[in-house]
């Protein structure tokens, strides 16, 4: 019995094809994410997104007609496409330089600096929006640009989270393509900038192409920061359907507007998808890290200069200048702000003590990391499968673009998908803590997804190969190699589900009770209310999450095994 | 080249080599893995920084002119095609300053010289390793550089297209007429293309010799043994063996694989191993002082020993 | 002492709500109608109170509670005062918990129109808070959302405080008003619906013209009008008048106690009332009743200015500053809360076009 299914297993490393029992195995290791996702995405919000189209009596298409002949939808989705796109070039040229710096020039702090730029990508948006607001508010370090509420300061806090995609997506290809290929242009005349352009950026191609499509996506849904530093003057399609759905509760105007986000999100995840994979494949990379060498100022001085800038300016000063604001009481140095996270605010702003919100994130992330790492181990062991026919290829990659989707789907879709959806019997999980964890590890996936399946794709064939003739077994080769690998993926993972959780505002504000905040519901909470405890407060406590944030990170970084970087 | 010197954190990979090259010659740089030569071809190109030393061209000194300005053609080991490019957008590369028609021209020029008339379109993608590495050569002869520098280009084919490639090399270089510096760790191939051949080893330069008297004459014990001769024998024990020549008093006679051939008359040694190479067959013996040698025969032995005559060695200093 | 008390207002909320049921049977169509016909009120060990998200009570009168009512309370907060009552109506079919707190009278209208909330009397309401009572639902607290202004600043300039709206479109009171999005936040909502009441419904958008040409700032959410932009708090922003509540300059007295830097202007407020209602198609009705009267003590009623912000709809004590610095205003603007049900997202709309365009 045992071999029976040993023998199966030993046909499935290479394909799906195989017979029953095993083929059994695999099906159950992606039905159990699958129904993960259905019951807890998929479906909520297909239900409330039907509602829409669904006028009590018959199916209608009429949320469009009326949606589309708006021109302040057409504005809408102008400013929207035109604010990703501009935002992607510019974290593009800003990337680029970086990525060239950090994973192809070889220097003391290297680590450090790596470090720094991650972290901006898992900060929450409500830190984010105060740290950018209190540089360009009066009395902030940078009023006199006067960028307040201008479109510079959405551009800026878009770069700040998105270049860090660019770096990684880029950097980790670019630290492994074989340096002759510049060189070979170079003997034959070519400048270092021709060189650079003709050569070495359309070799990195697919991968800028696949960390773009990527920055699109996260631009182009981007909530936070356009409530809070676009003032009332821009809507892009995420807050319309924030202000459709909970303000005026126009279903049909919603689900009009989720479909076209889900049509620009698919499109552009599909891209990325299909680019990375290429990149994966075309490119003959280095396993190690020989193409990099000594950094030399006199010939990496542009790329030395554009991280400089982007490190310190883009990145830093925002951060910087929330710690030392967290820090300061009128006009004095004081731990007062740090202290008072001790207490509920004044006149009871808050229900519990900042500590305990603070415990609170702590086992919701726990709880979410383990539900995220598990379900996104199962989905890349099965996604990272390499079946013969071109059926069981496709319904891999739909697969693993299925996982991808939350990041496109608006917190508030699936919040309020959840309202009407998970009601009955013992899936009436709305009061319910459990929720949150659930929630926020959805949207995790994408990222841990992300970080395991190149772990496992980098995996050569030819291994698996050696390590059947050599008489290993399916499930052998499973847990002598291919979960090895993975778990050098697995610090990443961990990294990243923890920070995503942590800093979860979007669909945790619908789900999490007034008793139990995390730490980001908090600030928010302690920004609304008067007086300047709980301003100091909301800014320690700010920029408690943003280290505590940036110590997971770090720790991801340094967990980190090579070549296991890209997404 | 004067006096250059290399070197990778401590690790000293050329030593204080000064080298030259005849204009319109062919010069092998031959060593083992390791010994340096590639380095020394990438710092001519200018891919590596000296740490001493000075490259030299027509007496004008290029160790600070950057590699795009230095007009060198660069071969490597991996044909390093751009895959985003065509093979006749690779071929017209370095051809930046022409106008288009005469690019054209000398991308079908090339082509023919390389034997690949026809594959302007094709993709690189779709090239076999042989197919790629003549591309390469193209790509890097379209420019006309002042000197073609070779980096074990054929090291990655298999053993009888790198043979026919090598002599096609041969044919091309001489046709050019370029100059050029071919670094190899195969004797035979550093013989069939070039003019000169320099050994190196550790980072130094061993010998620089014509190919003949090379192989005749190695420099010191250490050449003769990379060229083959795994066997050193004093005047009186070459004469044992049947070798009518004489050597000086302190000199030794490297035995290499075609040094023995089986004689009737021969002396009768041990046979310690037989093998096939190319489909004749190596017989190892035991010459009389205990050091092993192979020779080459038609078929197989049964017996244990056999007669065997010293005809020919390399002349060797002690 | 308060146990007795309890007891008997629960026997005395039974009674009324029984009475309330037969009152009116089956007048709504919500699930509910069977219940209710049959005079009998569903009720369970567990409670579930759906609140807005600045809903703040003590712990230790949660605790009261909880121990006093036997019951399994849990808070949820979904959102605030709009998004909570969409997310009623949106699961109307099965009800996300058994009692609301936090609709205010801008939206009590569409919340007692769309059949969500099942209709109880308090015993528990004084007679003299009957002022606030709205069908169906039961008002808690109330409060104004006046402008503020930074008095220091007024009397650093030597410009007099402005008192009226027709002040705020004078060329001295020029770029000195931050307000805030009605369609995105509640005081917000609260000052245009005081502007449709003081210039009527076919008068507020000149109003609002004559706002923008003398230099209305409008910012998304109250905390970055009232701290970034307010010069009078603690961001120290350039604009000297903004929307907040009646309550706020509470907040801003000196250290000596002697007197605020800011000032409510009382002939710019808003009433707001916030109300709790019985959920219709609660599991546990109850329960819920049971907690709009404990809603209604005395404890929870006196804890409601430090908490809320609000004022008590019933007579408490007020917090001593209150007294001093945050008086009711003595003609605050109202209208209708039906009225409001119909005109509201007309008037966001029409706002939005005329305000930010």
């Amino acid at each position: 019995m045992d071999q029976g299914l040993d023998r199966e297993g030993h046909r499935l490393i290479r394909r799906l094809g195989a017979p029953l029992a095993g083929r059994a195995a695999w099906v159950v290791a992606g039905a159990v994410p699958a129904l993960f996702l259905a019951v807890f995405f998929l479906v909520p919000v297909a239900n409330l997104v039907l509602r829409g189209f669904h006028d009590g009596g018959s199916w209608t298409l009429a949320g469009f007609s009326e949606v589309f002949s708006a021109p302040r939808t057409w504005r809408i989705l102008w400013f929207t496409l035109y604010t990703a796109t501009l935002a992607t070039a510019a974290c593009v040229a800003l990337g680029l330089p970086v990525a060239y710096l950090l994973h192809r020039c070889r220097f003391p702090g290297r680590g450090l600096l790596r470090a720094i730029v991650a972290v901006p990508f898992v900060l929450p948006t409500v830190v984010v929006a105060v740290a950018f607001g209190s540089l360009f508010n009066p009395g902030g370090l940078l009023e006199f640009l006067q960028l307040k509420e201008s479109y510079l300061a959405i551009l800026l806090a878009l770069c700040f989270f998105n270049v860090a995609v660019i770096v990684r997506t880029t950097g980790s290809v670019w630290s492994r393509l074989d340096p002759r290929l510049g060189q070979a242009a170079q003997v034959l005349g070519a400048s270092p900038l021709r060189t650079l352009w003709t050569v070495t950026l359309p070799a990195l191609g697919p991968a800028i192409a696949a960390g773009a499509s990527l920055v699109f996506l996260f631009c182009s849904t981007s909530f936070g920061i356009i409530m809070v530093l676009g003032g009332v003057k821009y809507s892009t399609l995420e807050t319309e359907i924030w202000y459709q759905t909970t303000q005026l509760l126009d279903l049909r105007a919603a689900a009009a507007l989720s479909v076209t986000q889900l049509v620009i999100v698919s499109g552009s995840l599909l891209a990325s998808t299909a680019l990375q994979r290429r990149t994966q494949q075309s490119l003959r990379l280095h396993v190690d890290d020989s193409a990099e060498h000594p950094l030399s100022p006199a010939r990496d001085w542009f790329a030395l200069s554009v991280t400089t800038l982007v490190v310190s300016v883009l990145l830093v000063l925002p951060m910087a200048n929330l710690v030392i604001r967290s820090l300061r009481r009128d006009g004095q140095w004081t731990l007062q702000n740090y202290a008072n996270l001790a207490t509920t605010g004044s006149s009871g702003a808050l229900s519990v003590p900042v500590w305990q919100a603070v415990w609170n994130s702590a086992w919701i992330a726990a709880v979410a990391c383990v539900i995220a790492v598990t379900m996104g181990v199962l989905v890349s062991l099965v996604a990272s499968r390499r079946p013969r026919n071109r059926g069981g290829r496709l319904s891999l990659t739909l697969l693993e673009g299925a996982f991808l989707l939350p990041l496109g789907v608006s917190a508030v879709t699936v919040g309020f998908g959840y309202l009407i959806t998970l009601n009955r019997g013992p899936l009436d999980l709305r009061s319910s803590l459990v929720l949150i964890p659930i929630a926020q590890a959805l949207v995790a996936l994408p990222l841990v997804v992300r970080s395991l399946l190149p772990a496992l794709r980098a995996i050569d064939p030819r291994q698996l190969e050696a390590a059947r003739a050599l008489g290993s077994s399916g499930w052998q080769v499973l847990r002598r190699i291919e979960l090895p690998h993975l778990v050098r993926g697995l610090g990443l993972a961990v990294g990243f589900a923890l920070a995503t959780s942590l800093g979860e505002f979007g669909a945790t504000s619908f789900l999490s009770r007034p008793d139990n905040p995390t730490l980001p519901v908090v600030i928010y909470r302690l920004f609304g209310r008067p007086g300047p405890d709980n301003y100091g407060m909301a800014l320690a406590a700010s920029a408690l999450l943003a280290c505590v944030t940036a110590i997971v990170m770090g720790a991801a970084e340094q967990a980190r095994g090579k070549g296991v970087s890209t997404w | 080249m004067r006096n250059v010197s290399i070197h990778y954190g401590d690790l000293v990979a050329v030593d204080d080599v000064t080298l030259s090259v005849e204009p319109g010659s062919v010069l092998a740089l031959l060593g083992p893995s390791g010994s340096g030569k590639s380095s020394l071809l990438r710092a001519l190109a200018g891919l590596e920084p000296l740490a001493a030393g000075q490259v030299l061209w027509d007496g004008i000194d290029l160790s600070t002119t950057p590699v795009h300005r230095r007009n060198f053609g660069f071969v490597f080991q991996d044909a390093q095609l751009f895959s985003t490019m065509d093979v006749g957008r690779n071929i017209a590369y370095g051809l930046g300053k022409l106008p288009r028609h005469r690019r054209q021209e000398r991308v079908r020029e090339m082509l023919h010289l390389v034997g690949l008339q026809g594959f302007e379109g094709r993709k690189v993608t779709e090239l076999s390793g042989g197919q790629a590495q003549r591309v390469a050569l193209a790509r890097s002869l379209a420019p006309s550089p002042r000197a073609l520098l070779l980096d074990e280009p054929l090291s990655a084919l298999d053993r009888s297209l790198r043979e026919h490639l090598a002599d096609e090399l041969a044919r091309i270089l001489r046709e050019v007429g370029t100059t050029a510096i071919h670094v190899t760790h195969d004797q035979d191939e550093a013989s069939t293309v070039a003019d000169t051949v320099a050994v190196m080893d550790h980072g130094r330069l061993l010998q620089r010799a014509e190919p003949d008297v090379l192989w005749r004459n190695p420099a010191s014990r250490d050449v003769a043994r990379f060229l083959g001769f795994s066997a050193f024998l004093t005047n009186d024990q070459a004469a044992a063996l049947g070798w009518v020549g004489r050597l000086g008093a302190h000199e030794v006679l490297g035995i290499g694989p075609r040094s023995l051939e089986l004689h009737d008359d021969g002396v009768p040694l041990p046979v310690t191993s037989q093998g096939f190479a190319l489909g004749e067959v190596e017989i190892g013996v035991r010459l009389p002082d205990g050091q092993g040698a192979t020779l080459t025969a038609a078929e197989r032995t049964t017996a244990p020993q056999v007669r065997v005559r010293l005809v020919s060695g390399a002349v060797t200093p002690a | 002492m308060f146990t007795r008390k309890l007891t008997s207002l629960l026997a005395a909320a039974a009674v009324a709500a029984a009475l309330g049921a037969c009152s009116q049977p089956a007048s709504s169509s919500t699930p509910t109608a069977g219940s209710e016909g049959s005079a009998t009120i569903t009720s369970s060990t567990k409670l579930t109170v759906v609140t807005h998200d600045s809903f703040a009570l003590p712990d230790e009168l949660k605790a009261k509670f909880a121990k006093e009512s036997g019951l399994d309370v849990t808070y949820v907060a979904p959102g605030d005062g709009g998004a909570l009552v969409n997310q009623l109506i949106l699961t109307k079919d099965a009800p996300m918990g058994d009692v609301v707190f936090g609709i205010d009278n801008s939206f009590s209208g569409r919340a007692v129109d769309e059949g969500i909330i099942t209709d109880y009397d308090s015993p528990a309401l004084p007679a003299t808070s009957k002022q606030f009572d709205t069908p169906d639902l039961t008002p808690i607290d109330f409060g104004d959302v006046c402008l503020n202004a930074d008095s220091q600043w007024f009397a650093k300039e030597g410009i007099a405080v402005p008192t009226t709206l027709e002040d705020l479109v004078k060329p001295e009171y020029k770029d000195l008003l931050v307000v805030t999005n009605p369609a995105s936040s509640s005081p917000g909502l609260s000052f245009l619906l005081a502007t449709i009441s003081a210039k009527g419904d076919d008068g507020y958008l000149d109003y609002w013209g004559q706002l923008v040409d003398n230099g209305v700032k409008v910012v998304q959410g109250w905390s970055d009008a009232y701290y970034t932009e307010f010069s009078g708090a603690d961001g120290k922003g350039p604009r000297p008048l903004v929307v907040s509540y009646a309550t706020s300059p509470a907040y801003t007295v000196t250290e000596d106690g002697s007197e605020s830097t800011t000032v409510a202007l009382l002939g710019t407020c808003f009433r707001q009332v916030e109300y709790a209602g019985v959920i219709a198609g609660a599991q546990n009705q109850k329960g819920a009743q049971e907690f709009i009267d404990f809603l209604l003590s005395e404890d929870v009623q006196s804890s409601i200015p430090e908490t809320m912000y609000m004022y008590p709809v019933t007579d408490v004590a007020l917090p001593a500053q209150w007294e001093k610095f945050a008086p009711l205003s003595e003609q605050s603007l109202t209208i209708e809360p039906d009225e409001i049900s119909a005109g509201r997202d007309r008037w966001t709309k029409d706002w939005t076009a005329k305000v930010i365009g």
